[in-house]
């Protein structure tokens, strides 16, 4: 006996009932939708909070001072910098690894333009900082080679800034004051957005670092000629990563004259490591996610069993008619797994559909990202085959198990 | 040829600390061809002693030699085969399955015989225009009569080319008229060759038979063969 007429067999006796096939389903298409959407909210988050750390530029090694904290803008008292000018030079030397080694200095202030005031994050950098973090210009321009070397009074201003300064009108060519140091604002750079611990990427001055180090933190004890909060550093590619970050790890060692056994006073973020472990730990929670949801699965299988269960008894006479016309138990049993799994895998499919709806629907009113991945439809489906036969398994057998005389006698 | 030979059959039934023999120590041969009526009162073993003809069930006691084969030693797929193959059932209240087709409900026996759909569909309207049904093909159970339906039941029963035909009590349900209909589908199919086994508790019915084994109690009292 084929696979394919059992399958027409079953089609047949479902259509029998169709509603209470339908109303079986509907636990099944529950869970799968439930799994498919909750787990699309999981890995569309994962995409986002990768895409955010991507963001912030490829192939990106960010040097930090040890005691400093995130990227330096807020350093506890007596924290000391060891990053120097002389440092990143030293960096850069590594040609064979690294293309870029940019420095910038970070401080806070006020941005003043007209009536507008504003307070942000000012960093001093060089023209290459642009091109290390991916950031290119909505308006204006970069700054010149002349510009980059001296303590010219000319900004660039993130999307935010401009927001809140100059909304109506273009920033570009404009004086503004930034701790009252009048300023030339000379462009404008596309917006990134929010960063993956939430920051505003774009609520940021951008002043060459000679003019921060001078005239804006000229004023400030601690502002040494040579020091450097940051210095980001752009890997050839990709898959030299760590050993650019084991070679940093050296060179700054030596030019800081740090004993072996001793700590290093300064700290490098791998941007790729980063996204891998938060890649990692959001995939653990879509997992759990996922595990939740199934828990609605497993309850649309245990209503199926309770569906296939009556349907055995309602149809004991069928089974032990079929029994004396020749049908093996293995015959009977097949019959009824196969009807369970139609069951299960009809609901599962139209739980696939329905869950991409609900998804799309989420995305759409909440606002929240969601990505459909291809392996939770085909885990899903196979999730759901598999409830069809564990589920099934126990009607199906107890089917198949009667005396095919009693069967034939029940009414 | 001999096709059936029962020797020292027995089957007990329990009921809880009670025994019912149903059968006691019954010895029967039949062969090729006969047309076989079982008479006797309710409750003297007449179903028992078909389910065990039919390989439904198993004797307590006593050994089953059906077409050469020993039932009493077959297990559970050894037996479904010879069901399948060997056996046709015509019921007293026709078992056909509802919602399906003349037929489909033919069919049944060649699905798990493994045949595929185009040997099943030919084998089955073969043997519905045998009893008259040619034209009802399509219809399901609950638009056929009651002789009808027992003609869609003989069908089925002669599909797979079975040795012997058993039929318990295939009239009971029906009005004499339609009782004689289907008595005389039966007789035509015992002139071409096919053993009958029937059970019947009426007179008329049993005179269409060639021999009537009478039984009470469990025990053939009376084996009468008409020449
Ligand atoms: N499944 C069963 N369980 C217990 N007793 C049974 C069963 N089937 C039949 N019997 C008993 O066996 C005897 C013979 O029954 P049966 O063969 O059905 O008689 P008949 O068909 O001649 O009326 C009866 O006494 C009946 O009560
Ligand atoms: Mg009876």
């Amino acid at each position: 006996m084929n696979i394919s007429l059992t399958f027409i067999i079953a089609l047949k006796a479902l259509r029998v009932n169709a509603l209470r096939s339908v109303l079986t389903m509907l636990g099944v298409i529950i869970g799968v939708a439930a799994v498919i959407a909750l787990v699309s909210i999981g890995t569309g988050a994962q995409d986002k909070i990768v895409g955010q750390i991507e963001a912030l530029g490829s192939n990106l090694l960010i040097i930090v001072n040890a005691s400093s904290r995130d990227s330096g803008a807020r350093m506890g008292a007596g924290s000391k910098l060891s990053l120097t000018t002389e440092d990143v030079d030293a960096i850069a030397n590594e040609k064979q690894l690294i293309t870029i080694a940019s420095p910038t200095i970070h401080t806070k202030g006020q941005v003043i333009s007209g009536n507008f005031n504003w307070s942000t994050d000012i960093i001093g950098a060089n023209k290459s900082f642009f091109i290390a973090r991916d950031w290119s210009i909505a308006e204006g321009r970069f700054f010149n080679e002349l510009e980059n070397n001296s303590s010219a009074k000319i900004g660039i201003l993130g999307k935010t800034v401009v927001d809140n300064i100059s909304p109506n009108n273009s920033p570009v060519g404009t004086l503004i004051r930034v701790n009252r140091v009048p300023i030339k604002v000379i462009g404008a750079l596309e917006p990134k957005g929010q960063s993956a611990d939430g920051k505003d990427q774009d609520d940021i001055i951008i002043i060459p670092m000679q003019t921060v180090q001078k005239r804006i933190l000229g004023s400030n004890k601690r502002a040494r000629p040579n020091m450097v909060h940051v210095i980001w550093v752009k890997v050839i590619n990709s898959s030299r990563m760590s050993e650019a970050e084991e070679r940093i790890k050296e060179i700054l060692r030596k030019q800081h004259k740090i004993r072996p056994g001793k700590e290093d006073d300064f700290k490098i973020h791998n941007l790729e490591e980063i996204r891998n472990t938060v890649s990692q730990s959001i995939g653990v929670f879509t997992l759990l996610l996922g595990a939740v949801a199934s828990i609605a699965l497993v309850v649309g299988g245990i209503g199926i069993m309770n569906i296939m269960l009556v349907s055995v008894t309602e149809r004991t006479k069928e089974i032990g008619l079929r029994m004396a016309l020749g049908a093996k138990r293995k015959d009977i049993l097949m019959q009824f797994i196969i009807e369970s799994i139609t069951l299960s895998l009809i609901g599962g499919f139209i739980g696939i559909i329905f869950g991409m709806i609900v998804s799309y629907l989420i995305s759409k009113t909440a606002g929240w990202p969601t990505t459909i991945d291809i392996n939770s439809i085909i885990i899903a489906f196979f999730f759901s085959a598999a409830i069809g036969i564990i589920f099934g398994a126990y009607p199906a057998r107890k089917a198949s198990l009667l005396d095919p005389i009693d069967a034939l006698r029940f009414e | 040829m001999e096709l059936i030979k029962l020797s020292n059959l027995s089957k007990t039934y329990q009921i809880g600390q009670n025994e019912v023999e149903a059968l006691k120590n019954v010895d029967l041969k039949i062969q090729d061809g006969e047309f076989v009526a079982i008479m006797g009162p309710s409750g003297s073993g007449k179903s028992t002693l078909m389910n065990l003809l039919g390989c439904l069930d198993k004797p307590s006691k006593g050994e089953y030699v059906l077409d050469q084969n020993i039932i009493s030693e077959l297990d559970s797929n050894k037996l479904a085969e010879i069901r399948n193959k060997k056996i046709g059932f015509v019921f007293q209240n026709f078992n056909l399955l509802a919602r399906t087709t003349a037929i489909e409900n033919v069919e049944i026996p060649l699905i798990y015989s493994g045949l595929n759909f185009k040997e099943r569909e030919l084998k089955a309207k073969k043997k519905l225009d045998l009893v008259g049904l040619k034209d009802r093909i399509d219809h399901k159970p609950n638009q056929l009569s009651g002789g009808q339906q027992q003609r869609v039941a003989i069908a089925r029963a002669l599909v797979n080319e079975p040795v012997v035909v058993l039929a318990d009590e295939p009239t009971g349900a029906l009005d004499s008229k339609t009782g004689e209909e289907i008595m005389s589908i039966f007789q035509r199919l015992n002139k071409s060759g096919i053993t009958i086994i029937l059970v019947t508790h009426e007179i008329d019915v049993a005179s269409h038979a060639k021999r009537v084994i009478t039984f009470k109690d469990g025990v053939i009292i009376e084996d009468k063969k008409k020449n």
